[in-house]
């Protein structure tokens, strides 16, 4: 599977009905067997808009991470997902301000009054993470169809440089909405599914983005606040990557450089830790592991849900 | 001479007189033209100035005819009060007319007749404001002559030729005959100003500028003949705005449906628009709130707030030189659009932007400013980021604060375990005190004691006490926010609330924010 960046190869940019018809009737035995070539075919099936040829990949300033990810960063204008507490807003708030640059604006949709009890977005909160306030314009939809439209909107007016929405459960629908918005606005998306919610990051929540996280605070090893700052760790489960493969890290936000850093963690070793810091049903490694092991699925895995993927592989194996 | 100032009647001149006569009399005399059209234009706009005082004002129908001199209406009722009463009123507009150039005299009384009569006829000399007390209006307008009841030229003559030269002469005259003499105008005039037959002042409101009018041959009941109109509409309303080198802030539609009602859609823009797409993608969303019934007749467009907008020149292509006005892609005018579709879908006041404040206390130190309203270019003075550096905030905020149940071994240390939400988090690290006083300046607080600002006095609300804030980290990595509100101090008064110190002095432990 160390060939999975290279899948995207064999097709030329924005690839769609053309290359699929010429490759249909021969595919090229040369490039590494049918296997690639098909899996380049689905890969071209389920990326319509060819997103990851339109801009360059946002890096996340750590080795580790970019280099797991086929596209070697987050790509741009497309649908991302971020689970988990206000540590994950953290992790998104560092991802908004890589995405926008020094000069780019965000829009950042929450639901008003405050739906999720968890406290509303602070403003001086997200300067270590390198997003100014004066660059964020702050919206708030009463209901959920509203916060949907809002997005929708503003990722259709690719006026703005990133847009994230706090939303619960959107539907397959939704968020396929969301992502066609994104391609034609050229404005990437990130969807925070906030756990008061009710959402876990294992639940089977169908959606097309193209990659999921889960961030759990991780301990902090020395001081918590470095520079008058309080910004990470956290443990970094990528949960669903598609065309790629799922991995872990421990991720800290390096406020005086803007960038992330990241060591990979391998295997299940901390899982038990981290189940004890989550207790919330549901909401502990166990499924994060499974997604680890189901991982030579994960192209055709997209569309189906979780559990029923994990069945697949019990079968086969 | 049409009018003549206060100098030149002092010199014996009076309206009426030839010009050649005036000179004769005073060689100096400065004459002008009449201009009557100007005269009603100025008096007009007098009158709009007025509104400062009440909405309700309106310029003399027949301005300036006759020696009486020109008048605007005021209906002051229930605007009074605001200026200190009615006399006051009257000495504010009378000076502040006079700060502007014109000399008048006013009157306030229960019937606009009395008004005009006691402006006109009743002033004592050597003032200019009076009021007639409620109910004393016959009283005093029995003394004055018949003119002042607003007659037609003429009638006062008559009256005065049959021996009636006040107005109390004509109050129990047998109306018949004088109808039949004079008309029915005389008795309407005695009724008016007594109160007895309703004279209400209609008000002067100055029609929008900028108004596009379109009427059908057939009512029109489709939403895409809506459409089809507005596109219209837009476009005429949009060439005077161009002509003139403004910007609409705020459109209205007004469909006219066959049956007498009238639907209205409204729409605001966050910077000055005037082209058409735009406009219409705004009136596009409140489409389907417009019910056009048996169908509509007439539409109307209006944009009751403009603003200046610089010209801007057209590229080759016909479209403007930057993708999104004047500023060539800075990002406020960039994302107006963007912000105008959702400010007029979610309310204005749920599109915002977070602005720093003058304040150290967390909750008071940034504030959401709607965009749709806020001047851009005015708050632009932007402190870039230096207000809200430098020391650890929390990336979620609890406004207010969540009380927490804490337990600490010593009572100026941070806590070891601490409960929320009826969950138990055991402290692994803190950092702080960072230690935040009252904003002596805004709280209030009790007098006397040099300490005060340290001391649970009774009554001092809970938000003008000395924080201490600490950043504590849990077992599983979470990071909190939580405040002591007050210092310990043994033998301090009781501390209201239930938690485990309550009633041991013990201030309360806060929850304020999470980090990311």
């Amino acid at each position: 599977m160390s060939g999975a960046p290279e899948t995207v190869c064999p097709l030329p940019a924005g690839g769609g009905p053309k290359p699929e018809a010429g490759s249909r009737s021969r595919p090229r035995r040369a490039d590494g067997g049918w296997l690639r070539v098909l899996r380049a075919r689905i890969g071209a099936i389920e990326r319509p808009g060819g997103f990851e040829t339109a801009a360059p990949p946002v890096s996340f300033g750590a080795a580790a991470v970019d280099a797991a990810l086929p596209w070697g960063g987050l790509p741009r204008n497309c649908l991302h997902e971020v689970t988990g507490g206000v540590a994950a807003a953290g992790f998104a708030a560092a991802l908004l301000g890589r995405l926008a640059g020094p000069a780019g604006t965000v829009v950042w949709c929450s639901r008003t009054p405050a739906v999720f009890d968890g406290g509303h977005l602070y403003g001086p909160g997200l300067v270590p993470f390198g997003l100014d306030p004066a660059r964020l314009v702050l919206v708030r939809a009463r209901t959920g169809a509203d916060l949907l439209w809002a997005l929708e909107e503003a990722l259709r007016s690719g006026r703005p440089a990133a847009v994230l929405g706090e939303t619960g459960a959107i539907g397959l629908a939704a968020s396929r909405r969301l992502q066609l918005a994104a391609e034609a606005g050229g404005v990437t998306a990130l969807v925070w599914r906030r756990p008061e919610s009710g959402v876990r990051p294992g639940d089977s929540n169908p959606s097309v983005a193209v990659t999921r996280w889960h961030i759990r605070p991780a301990s902090s090893a020395g001081p918590i606040s470095s520079a008058g700052s309080v910004s990470g760790p956290w443990r970094a489960d990528l949960l669903r990557c598609r065309t790629g493969r799922p991995g872990s890290w421990r991720m800290s936000w390096n406020f005086a450089r803007q960038v992330f850093a990241a060591q990979p963690i391998f295997g299940n070793a901390t899982e038990n830790e981290n189940t004890n810091a989550n207790p919330r049903p549901g909401a502990g490694g166990g499924q994060a592991g499974g997604a680890d092991r189901v991982a030579v699925l994960a192209p055709l895995r997209d569309r189906q849900a979780e559990p029923r993927s994990a069945r697949v592989r019990a079968s086969t194996s | 001479m049409a009018a003549v100032n206060g100098a030149a009647e002092g010199a014996g001149v009076v309206p009426g007189l030839a010009l050649a006569d005036a000179r004769a009399l005073v060689p100096d005399l400065h004459a002008f033209p009449a201009n009557p059209d100007h005269d009603a234009r100025a008096l007009t706009r007098l009158a709009a100035w007025c509104g400062r005082y009440t909405p309700w004002t309106a310029p003399e129908a027949d301005a300036g005819a006759g020696e009486a001199g020109a008048g605007i209406w005021l209906d002051v009722s229930g605007c009074a009060h605001l200026f200190g009463g009615e006399s006051a009123l009257l000495d504010d507009l009378v000076g502040r007319l006079g700060g502007l150039g014109f000399s008048a005299r006013a009157a306030v009384a229960e019937t606009p007749g009395a008004a005009w009569a006691m402006a006109r006829f009743g002033m004592v000399p050597g003032t200019r404001t009076t009021r007639i007390a409620p109910g004393e209006v016959r009283s005093v307008l029995a003394s004055l002559p018949v003119a002042s009841l607003r007659l037609a030229p003429g009638v006062a003559d008559g009256l005065s030729r049959l021996g009636l030269r006040r107005a109390s002469d004509l109050y129990d005259l047998p109306r018949g005959p004088l109808v039949t003499r004079f008309g029915e105008s005389l008795i309407r005039r005695v009724d008016q100003a007594l109160g007895r037959a309703p004279e209400p002042v209609s008000p002067q409101i100055p029609p929008p500028r900028y108004r596009a009018r379109f009427g059908f041959a057939e009512p029109i009941a489709t939403a895409r003949a809506i459409e089809a109109a507005t596109e219209k509409l837009l476009a005429t309303l949009c060439a005077g705005l161009e002509r003139d080198g403004r910007g609409a802030r705020q459109i209205e539609l007004s469909c006219f449906r066959s049956d007498g009602e009238v639907a209205r859609i409204a729409a605001g823009t966050s910077r000055p628009v005037r082209e058409a797409g735009p406009l219409l993608r705004l009136l596009r969303e409140h489409f389907e709130t417009i019910d056009p019934g048996f169908g509509i007749d007439v539409m109307v467009l209006t944009a009751p707030a403009t603003d200046r907008l610089a010209d801007r020149q057209l590229g080759l292509s016909g479209r403007g030189t930057g993708p999104d006005g004047e500023n060539g892609g800075a990002d406020g005018a960039s994302l107006a659009p963007l912000i105008d579709r959702l400010a007029n879908r979610l309310g204005a006041d749920n599109v915002v932007r977070l602005v720093p404040r003058q304040s150290h206390l967390p909750e008071r130190a940034v504030r959401a400013v709607p965009l749709l309203r806020g001047r851009q270019a005015e708050e632009t003075p932007a402190p870039s980021r230096s207000p809200w550096a430098g020391r650890p905030r929390p990336l979620s905020l609890f406004h207010p604060p969540q009380p927490v149940e804490v337990m600490a071994p010593v009572p100026d240390d941070p806590p070891v375990l601490f409960r929320w939400r009826r969950r138990v988090h055991r402290a692994v690290r803190a950092e702080g005190p960072e230690r935040l006083g009252p904003e002596w300046w805004r709280e209030w607080f009790g007098t006397g004691e040099a300490d005060c600002a340290f001391a649970p006095a009774a009554g001092m609300p809970e938000s003008a006490r000395t924080r201490d804030y600490y950043v504590v980290e849990d077992e599983g990595g979470a990071r909190f926010w939580l405040y002591r509100n007050g210092l310990y101090r043994p033998g301090a008064p009781p501390s209201p609330g239930a938690g485990p110190h309550a009633g041991q002095g013990a201030p309360r432990w806060y929850l304020h924010g999470l980090f990311g």
